[in-house]
């Protein structure tokens, strides 16, 4: 049976701009910093056995991210969280620490946040309802290939709530975010902008839950 | 003004924003209230390389263990980033507390090589601070200030610069801002506190120079003035053992050039390669005991968690107790899987132990820096390495799976001849032999000889300062000679690459330039030079405009042969190698004649007679 520890992580404020490979090479300098027994790949150059539940866009702020650590022997799940808080840049934190259930590959979908400043909420409002109210959404998508395909977001969407806040407009979206399907809510946003040619810059979106096909809590 | 609120909304457009952000592990953040004095630390290069720079990192943390003094570090942003800056109006910016960098009491870069210079001036312009010491008024911040190698010759820069550090910054960093906190509570302005640093040893204030010259352009006279010493001297550190070194580095989370944690293990070197401007600027030779470098690796490994360590310096090899060093240290660095390298190791010194030693790094190929094709002209430039040497480490290496080797050379070298050019080419052919004659290579795979020559750059404080640097139509032409040379079936066996000659150039016209050379730096920064070093960015046509708007000839400063009695721009900067040694150097160098190294023999450069003691 392995020693393997389940992290949420939250990533926000300066550490957001960090990409995932240079996230990854940071918690395994923590490791390294809090002197963890963490357990090592075998092979010519032994890698430290770290993964991932899935990759962060660039300068999302989150709350859900999720990481496996493999140790070499048995330490309290509280204890590993402590040690690494403890020598984790500003803005990476952890949040809870477990023994993980289910293997990454049944992450399906994730929960946002969006703000978008802007006084004009209400009109925002307005305008991302129609859009999202549309029989079908389609758009360009880049392809891994380097071309571009043509896709409908509408069965993906599902908007879970929608608010006209005095300084902003903030969305809840449920997208899928599992390896076969996939909905970056930047795609979606900026396929919104183009539509109706929003004039807004810079939304802050937020990653708040991993959770399950079923869309329950991911664990 | 809030620089973190305007920058946001901008990073996502960058490549790689991580750069321009700050807040990595081990950088350090004060409040401004709780500060006397701020210090921004500037490489006039980009975050990629600037934060593998080991001086960087000794200054930051001894500033910083000051707890009235906050130093933070600032890097010019690359051409997307700049754009942006500029059309944003975004000042210059420090990345610990993203505030602008002309709020700062002292604006201080680090001069690591001389094409960095038109960075300089563009991070200033960023900043918004004038570029000329002269405009900044009597106001005493933000001083900007200048240290690193390059300031054993600031004179191209000294208009832009209010003073220069000479020498290693451990000590008097913090007394010039000691000094600076007592006279900016006393009220002072800028031109009292000038007079004032120029009183500490080490700090050279150019204003308070005057240079005159003669009818042929070469120096008739620096003078002194306003009590300033006729001479500077540069400061040293006098033991490695007590010296500041970090107890952490920042830790980047985006790869830079070295990103390793950096021990240094000696200062100087006893080699005395006559070309070599490191060897004699860095003088006297002092090492860090076992001890001491053991306790400072465990220290910087265990903070960083950094997985590969580096055992620094101008030759490792050269370090008397090496063995023992590495013997202490292996069964931690094991035991916490941390790979060591040791750049820089000589071949005279390379055996198979040491190999054995560093076996964790990988094996991918095998550098050697022979410089010169024959043992004549290795002889002329005091690089004491054999042919036999060199062919009995490879000999080692190829037995041991190595099957690419690197040779670096320079072209250009006083006394070269085309012979010396056929050597170059002789050494790969020798190595080829070599490697098909030894049984136990890597069988199946082909020798691959990668020849990389640069350009000899005549550098001040070197026995070759005297030195014409040669001319285009004669380089090229040995360029073409080596190229001839090389035996047809040889041809997919030895690649040959060359750097630009013109970079050479302009890095000969900086390095021995004076003051009529501001304006030509002014010059082609207005016209858009920036990032010289990087070939892509390089435009000499910029600096011919530059140099001919300002009536100065390349030639004058590169390729004329200086008199052993001229005043140089540099010779009231005093490095503690006396000019009478460069001269004898210089002399023994034409004679093809070698210098033993320093533990060998005390070759009289005269450094003890200045510090007072034997070097060994």
């Amino acid at each position: 049976m392995k020693n393997i520890v389940r992290m949420r992580f939250a990533k926000t404020g300066r550490a957001r701009y960090i990409s995932h490979l240079d996230l990854i090479r940071c918690f395994q300098r923590a490791v390294c910093r809090a002197k963890l027994p963490a357990a090592y790949s075998e092979g010519f150059h032994p890698h430290m056995q770290t993964s991932f539940a899935t990759t962060l866009p660039l300068g999302f702020f989150s709350t859900a991210e999720q990481m496996d650590l493999e140790l070499t022997e048995e330490l309290p799940c509280d204890a590993v969280m402590e040690r690494l808080n403890a020598v984790l840049p500003e803005g990476i934190r952890i949040l809870e620490a477990w023994k993980g259930m289910l293997a990454f590959k049944k992450l399906a979908y994730a929960n946002y946040t969006v703000r978008i400043p802007g006084e004009s909420s209400g009109e925002l409002y307005d305008s991302f309802c129609a859009f999202a109210a549309q029989p079908e959404i389609l758009t360009e998508k880049r392809t891994k290939k380097g071309g571009t395909k043509e896709v409908d977001l509408k069965p993906m969407l599902e908007v879970t709530g929608a608010e006209a806040l005095p300084d902003a407009l903030e969305l809840r979206l449920c997208l899928p975010a599992g390896s076969t399907a996939n909905l970056n809510p930047m795609l979606l946003l900026e396929t919104w902008k183009k539509q109706t040619e929003q004039t807004w810059v810079s939304p802050e979106i937020c990653r708040t839950e991993l959770l399950t096909e079923e869309k329950q809590k991911f664990f | 003004m809030n620089v973190r609120a305007k920058i946001e909304p901008l990073l996502l457009q960058a490549q790689k924003p991580a750069q321009y952000i700050g807040g990595e592990v081990g950088s350090i953040c004060k409040e401004r209230e709780s500060v006397d004095v701020r210090f921004a630390f500037c490489f006039p290069d980009t975050y990629e390389i600037g934060m593998s720079h080991l001086g960087m990192k000794i200054l930051y943390s001894l500033i910083n263990a000051r707890e009235n003094f906050w130093c933070e570090r600032v890097f010019a942003p690359c051409a997307d980033f700049e754009a942006l800056m500029r059309e944003y109006q975004i000042p210059l910016y420090a990345l610990e507390s993203l505030d602008p960098v002309r709020e700062f009491d002292f604006v201080g870069f680090t001069l690591q090589y001389e094409l960095s210079y038109t960075n300089i001036l563009n991070m200033l312009d960023l900043a918004g601070i004038p570029l000329h010491a002269c405009d900044r008024g009597e106001a005493l911040a933000p001083l900007v200030v200048a240290g690193g190698p390059c300031v054993c010759n600031p004179e191209p820069l000294a208009d832009f610069f209010d003073l220069f550090i000479l020498g290693e910054g451990e000590e008097v960093n913090l007394e010039l801002m000691d000094l600076y906190l007592r006279m900016k509570r006393q009220g002072a302005g800028r031109s009292a506190f000038l007079r004032a640093a120029a009183q500490i040893e080490g700090i050279y204030v150019p204003s308070l120079y005057e240079v005159t010259y003669q009818a042929d352009g070469t120096i008739a006279a620096v003078t002194a003035k306003d009590g300033a010493p006729e001479k500077v001297t540069k400061r040293i550190v006098q033991d490695m053992d007590k010296a500041f070194y970090p107890e952490t580095f920042v830790v980047p989370f985006m790869e830079t050039v070295h990103d390793r944690a950096v021990e240094e293990v000696l200062r100087g070197c006893i080699r005395g390669c006559r070309f070599c401007q490191a060897g004699f600027l860095y003088r006297p030779f002092r090492e860090k005991s076992p001890e001491t470098i053991v306790r400072q690796c465990r220290s910087l490994c265990d903070t960083t968690g950094y997985q590969e360590l580096s055992l620094s310096s101008l030759s490792t090899s050269d370090h008397s107790q090496l063995e023992e060093t590495l013997n202490e240290l292996l069964p931690y660095l094991d035991e916490n899987r941390i790979n060591i390298t040791l750049p820089s190791l000589r071949v005279d010194n390379f055996s198979k132990e040491l190999m054995d030693r560093i076996q964790g790094v990988r094996k991918s190929s095998l550098t050697f820096a022979p410089e010169a094709g024959t043992q004549r002209l290795r002889d002329v430039i005091n690089k004491n390495v054999s042919e036999e040497e060199l062919m009995r480490t490879a000999g080692i290496a190829f037995s041991g799976g190595f099957a690419t080797v690197k040779l670096y050379f320079m072209m250009g070298l006083p006394t070269e001849t085309m012979e010396d050019v056929e050597g170059i080419v002789h050494l790969a052919e020798k190595l080829i032999d070599l490697y098909y004659n030894t049984p136990e290579r890597s069988k199946g795979k082909t020798i691959q000889i990668s020849i990389s020559c640069a350009t000899f750059v005549p550098k001040p404080f070197t026995p070759f300062e005297f030195e014409p640097q040669v001319s285009r139509e004669e380089l090229l032409a040995r360029q073409e000679h080596l190229l001839s040379c090389i035996q047809p079936r040889h041809r997919k066996k030895i690649k040959v690459s060359w750097h630009t000659y013109e970079i050479s150039l302009l890095e000969a016209v900086l390095a021995r330039g004076d003051r009529r050379l501001v304006p030509v730096i002014e010059r082609a920064w207005q016209l858009g030079s920036k990032f010289d070093s990087w070939s892509e960015c390089f435009h000499y046509e910029i600096w011919e405009q530059a140099m001919a708007d300002c009536g100065v000839s390349a030639s004058f400063y590169a390729n004329r042969t200086r008199a052993y009695d001229e005043i140089f721009p540099w010779d009231h900067l005093d490095y503690l190698v006396e000019k009478s040694f460069f001269v004898r150097e210089n002399q023994t160098a034409h004679a093809s004649e070698t210098t033993p190294h320093c533990r060998a023999k005390c070759a009289g450069c005269g450094v003890n007679r200045r510090i007072g003691r034997a070097c060994f």
